[in-house]
């Protein structure tokens, strides 16, 4: 981007752009500092405090920035930076990139999007601890899981700052927050050991008070391919300094700076360690809840496929099925529509799962749909997912639009076991057609007679044949022969489109069987 | 400092030189640049800026190695440094802590 | 991504999910994010296959608060994008639907319904979401959202909804059910040169000048002063885009001012194109006396009491909504002032009857014909409802067939 020579726009002109006069906006001059180009110099001065480690944190992500466009060629405007709640979450919106501020603790999700969508992006998330490991803590681990090709800073000031200083995930035990002056009771999370422990190839965890390793780590981590993460320490002097030493009592003289006293402290406390554990990187503190060692460095640099390359090697396959798919369809054999109106007839089929209840029905919906050129509505009762459990499915044929979906009371069933008999035979219609599978189901003394009742031993039939998963298709054949709603030869189409390819053969044999066997009885 | 033993090649190393650029206004007084540079050539100013605030003085424009600290770590962008070149480090020597509160 | 690959075309016997899959698809979703829930599972389940056919991506989120968040990133790079969901996912949603609609990101979110509250009836129907989908997230806004009755009309309505969102710029909703989505018909999917596809009104590198444009005002490219066009992140305009106020440039604003012109922005650009959004399918409302008004899998199972009350002499008529939201009120308005009743069935203990008695405003009856989740309603129960509209005596429960 060019260096603006225009500055700052007058305020008059602001007032006519927006058609209000805006109430909010400073008087920052822009163009004086090598950093500028990349701040929104209309949207400062920043609201961070006097002391607050945030503008440091923009800072050396800027310099970062800076240094890669000119020593690796790379077009800031290809990189988003993509924010959610909070303090940290403000600096989406003083940054000159495409810039993102979004809700509280998404900031990870709404980047996967741009990143998935759009490869070509660097994605940059730059959020709190609160918003990151707190409300957001589990889009965070599953990011690092993915290996998400994405840069994610977390600025961790140990509190909640914009809402006035509450204890967060990241608080020390016994630290004192606004939400616990008793002190804290719960736990911090160690975010190096978080995210590597999920998967992330990129770990760092510098305070802000060394900036320089900070910028060197962050063009690492944003040259990282995968999903790299840097926590950035930093003073909150407004409230997280003022409940705790590390903004106190190094200097009495100095009270009115405690981001400063903050600094002197992590000067202190901190320890830079090359290739630590990130096991071995939690924040030490002592029983009284003060920081006493703060571990910094680069802790894991590891060369893994980023989530886009692993989705990647999967096209040869998802194409090899398309055109399989697409061959099926686009070489359909058509039979003749069915030029006879066929009334609205119910089919239900019922049995237990694994018998083929299921495809059953689909194969006659198939068949009148497509190759009748019926109207047929299929739906299945949802039952436990396993198999064994009750299963049944129903089918709705008609050459008549099909109000209402389901059987209200079905003109023919087909049963493979005694549960289905038992439940759905007393709805079957008056002079209904019932088709069962006779080596399955045994009739009851007191089985209706006001149906008209064929059986045929299909599982016996289809293991004859080769297997007893074909017990169904030698039903649909039985099931067409008799209540002929649908054609032979589409029922033939429909088998043959859906069953195994293997299987077709055998299964239009069954078929066949079935058929003859229900046109001999019909007879 | 001058205690120190010097490098036999002393003569031959030439230092860094920067000129600091400190943009008043933008200036918030945390007292970053101050407590951190290096040299301790930085010093709270008496003046103010339009915010009520006292920017950083430079003390000794002499000293300053362009180490980029300042710049780096001042959260406002109210600091940076242009390249000027470098100098015998004859003319260097970091000024002590005591001399630059004085 | 390019267009063309991977597109279905030809009759199918589709499941409606499936359907709602293709719908996407040929509409140009090249995105989608989401999590497995029923009834809904089969939408993700198709595009997981079906997008890397198409030079797109599916990826599976960590939980419906990711999902929505993740079609609107998908957005704001450029791709179209769709989430599906179910009540309680629908739910998770509703916090970034309504950043999706501050944002004026166009994106498509299907709600499977099923019956609630809470997990409720994973499987089975309900209609229990309709205020929801209207008022679901906090805040004023308006929303657009379409009710399908078959696996057919959720492909068409899917592709319709794209249409919308990406004219408007805004999240749309399909408010489809789990009787719907979990029926398998056919489905005639035409080729994809002979459907109608709108894109989003954009702006590319090198249209405008960066510093001069403004995310929430420009009208170059097809776009006009409520619906800008979109830039999409790495054009070099360096955006930027809020959840809070903002203004013209995507800027905080934080007074009373900004939020009224921003508000007013997102509700207007809807309510000022109603008759392009709302659509209605009507059936014999010039003579009748009562007329059905309802939507999805409750006003395609009305059409067959419907057929039973006219074979009775009932004039009735049928009015069905395809667009829920904006609610048609001028239409029931002018009805209101010409039958005797209006009948109102929905699988839930009442919910669009709020809308319809608010513009009916007392000139008519309305009665409504209720349940809550795990069944459509039966034909005896509307019937009796238009009986009663019509002032017929009840007559002795007769079942028919259509």
């Amino acid at each position: 981007m060019t260096k603006q020579s225009n500055g700052t726009m007058l305020r008059s002109e602001r007032a006519r752009i927006l058609g209000y006069e805006p109430l909010d906006e400073g008087d920052w001059v822009t163009g004086l500092h090598p950093m500028d180009d990349l701040l929104r110099g209309e949207r400062l001065p920043h609201i961070w405090c006097q002391g607050c480690g945030l503008g440091t944190a923009l800072t050396t992500f800027i310099g970062a920035l800076q240094w890669l466009e000119k020593n690796q060629d790379w077009d800031l405007d290809k990189v988003s930076a993509v924010s959610g709640i909070g303090c940290t979450g403000r600096i989406a919106g003083y940054v000159r990139l495409d810039s993102f501020h979004t809700t509280h603790g998404r900031a990870i999700p709404f980047a996967t999007g741009l990143k998935l969508a759009n490869p070509e992006l660097k994605v940059v998330v730059l959020s709190g601890d609160g918003d990151i490991a707190g409300i957001g803590g589990n889009h965070f681990i599953h990011a690092a899981r993915r290996n998400l090709d994405i840069t994610v800073v977390c600025v961790n000031n140990f509190n909640y700052g914009m809402t006035g200083g509450q204890v967060g995930p990241t608080t020390p035990h016994e630290a004192r927050a606004v939400t616990a002056q008793y002190g804290n009771f719960e736990y911090p999370f160690n975010l190096p050991y978080l995210a590597a422990a999920s998967g992330a190839s990129f770990v760092a965890r510098w305070t802000v008070l060394h900036a320089r390793q900070l910028e060197w780590t962050l063009r690492r981590a944003l040259a990282h391919p995968g999903f790299s993460f840097v926590e950035v320490i930093a003073p909150c002097s407004t409230a997280y300094a003022r409940w705790n030493r590390e903004g106190r009592g190094l200097d009495e003289q100095n009270l009115g700076r405690r981001g400063l006293e903050t600094m002197k402290y992590y000067q202190q406390v901190g320890r830079t360690v090359t290739d630590a554990h990130p096991k071995d990187v939690d924040i030490k503190f002592n029983a009284k809840g003060e920081i006493t060692e703060i571990i910094e460095g680069e802790f894991l640099d590891e060369a893994k496929p980023d989530l886009k390359a692993a989705m990647d090697q999967r096209d040869e396959h998802a194409e090899k099925i398309w055109l399989a798919e697409k061959d099926a369809v686009d070489n359909r054999t058509e039979i003749p529509a069915r030029k006879d109106h066929i009334q609205r007839a119910e089919v239900k089929l019922g049995g237990f799962g694994g018998q083929g209840i299921i495809s059953a029905g689909r194969i006659i919906g198939v068949a009148a749909a497509i190759y009748d050129k019926l109207e047929a509505c299929f739906t299945q009762s949802y039952g436990p997912e396993a198999r064994g459990g009750a299963a049944g499915s129903q089918v709705v044929i008609s050459s008549d639009p099909i109000h209402h979906p389901h059987p209200v009371e079905p003109t023919s069933m087909i049963i493979l076991s005694q549960g289905a008999y038992t439940k759905y035979v007393p709805s079957l219609a008056p002079g209904g057609v019932l088709v069962i599978d006779d080596s399955l189901v045994e009739l009851p003394d007191d089985h209706r007679t006001d149906i008209d009742t064929y059986g045929i031993p299909a599982t016996k039939i289809a293991e004859e044949a080769g297997t007893s998963k074909a017990a169904n298709t030698v039903m649909l054949g039985f099931w067409t022969a008799i209540v002929g709603v649908v054609s032979r030869e589409a029922m033939r189409q429909a088998v043959a489109e859906s069953v195994p390819a293997k299987t077709i053969e055998l299964n239009l044999k069954v078929f066949d069987i079935g058929f003859e066997h229900g046109e001999k009885i019909k007879t | 400092m001058s205690y120190w033993r010097q490098p036999l090649d002393r003569k031959r190393i030439q230092v860094a030189h920067g000129i600091v650029h400190i943009i008043d206004d933008r200036c918030k007084g945390c007292g970053f640049c101050i407590e951190f540079c290096p040299q301790n050539y930085l010093i709270i100013s008496e003046r103010s800026n339009s915010k009520g605030y006292h920017p950083p003085e430079i003390i000794d424009d002499q000293q300053c190695v362009n180490c980029g600290l300042c710049a780096l770590l001042c959260p406002d962008f109210a600091i940076y440094i242009e390249d000027g070149g470098t100098r015998s480090p004859d003319k260097v020597s970091p000024i002590q802590k005591g001399d630059a509160n004085q | 991504m390019k267009n063309g690959k991977g597109q279905l075309t030809g009759e199918h016997f589709l499941l409606g999910d499936h359907a709602c899959a293709e719908g996407a698809i040929l509409a140009g979703c090249r995105f989608f994010a989401g999590y497995p829930i029923t009834p809904a599972t089969e939408i993700a389940e198709r595009m997981s296959v079906r997008l890397p056919q198409s030079d797109g991506v599916y990826v599976q989120m960590e939980d419906e608060l990711a999902s929505m968040n993740a079609i609107l990133g998908g957005s704001w790079a450029g791709v179209k994008s769709m989430t599906a969901t179910s009540g309680p996912g629908f739910s998770l949603m509703m916090e970034n639907l309504g950043l999706g609609i501050m944002l004026e990101t166009p994106c498509v979110l299907v709600n499977v319904q099923r019956g609630g509250p809470s997990t409720g009836l994973p499987t089975l129907v309900g209609q229990q979401d309709m205020m929801q989908a209207r008022w679901g997230s906090h805040g004023d806004y308006e929303i657009i959202a379409l009710s399908p009755t078959s696996p057919q009309d959720l492909f068409d309505l899917t592709i319709r909804a794209f249409n919308l969102s990406e004219k408007y710029r805004t999240p749309v909703l399909v408010m489809t059910d789990a009787e719907v989505g979990h029926m398998t018909e056919k489905v005639v999917i035409p080729p994809v040169e002979e459907i109608e596809i709108i894109d989003r009104p954009q702006v590319h590198k090198g249209d405008v000048e960066p510093d001069h444009f403004r995310v929430y005002r420009d009208s170059v490219n097809g776009g006009n002063g409520y619906i800008s066009p979109m830039v999409s992140a790495g054009e070099g305009y360096r955006i930027h885009v809020t959840g809070l106020t903002h203004d013209e440039r995507g800027y905080p604003a934080m007074n009373a001012q900004a939020n009224e012109w921003n508000v007013r922005r997102i509700i207007d650009k809807i309510q000022a194109h109603k008759d392009d959004i709302i659509e209605v399918e009507e059936q014999n409302l010039k003579d009748a006396e009562v007329v059905v008004v309802s939507y999805g899998i409750s006003a395609r199972t009305s059409l067959w009491p419907i057929q039973m009350a006219r074979d009775e002499g009932i004039r009735v008529g049928y009015l069905r909504l395809i667009t829920v939201w904006p609610f048609p009120e001028e239409r029931i308005r002018s009805l209101a002032k010409k039958v005797k009743g209006i009948v109102v069935p929905e699988i839930n203990m009442g919910q669009m009857i709020r809308e319809v008695e608010r513009c009916v405003a007392g000139q008519t009856q309305v009665l409504g014909v209720h349940r809550p989740g795990g069944d459509v309603l039966e034909p005896d129960q509307v019937l009796n409802a238009i009986r009663k509209a019509a002032g017929r005596s009840k007559r002795a429960k007769k079942k028919g067939k259509e």
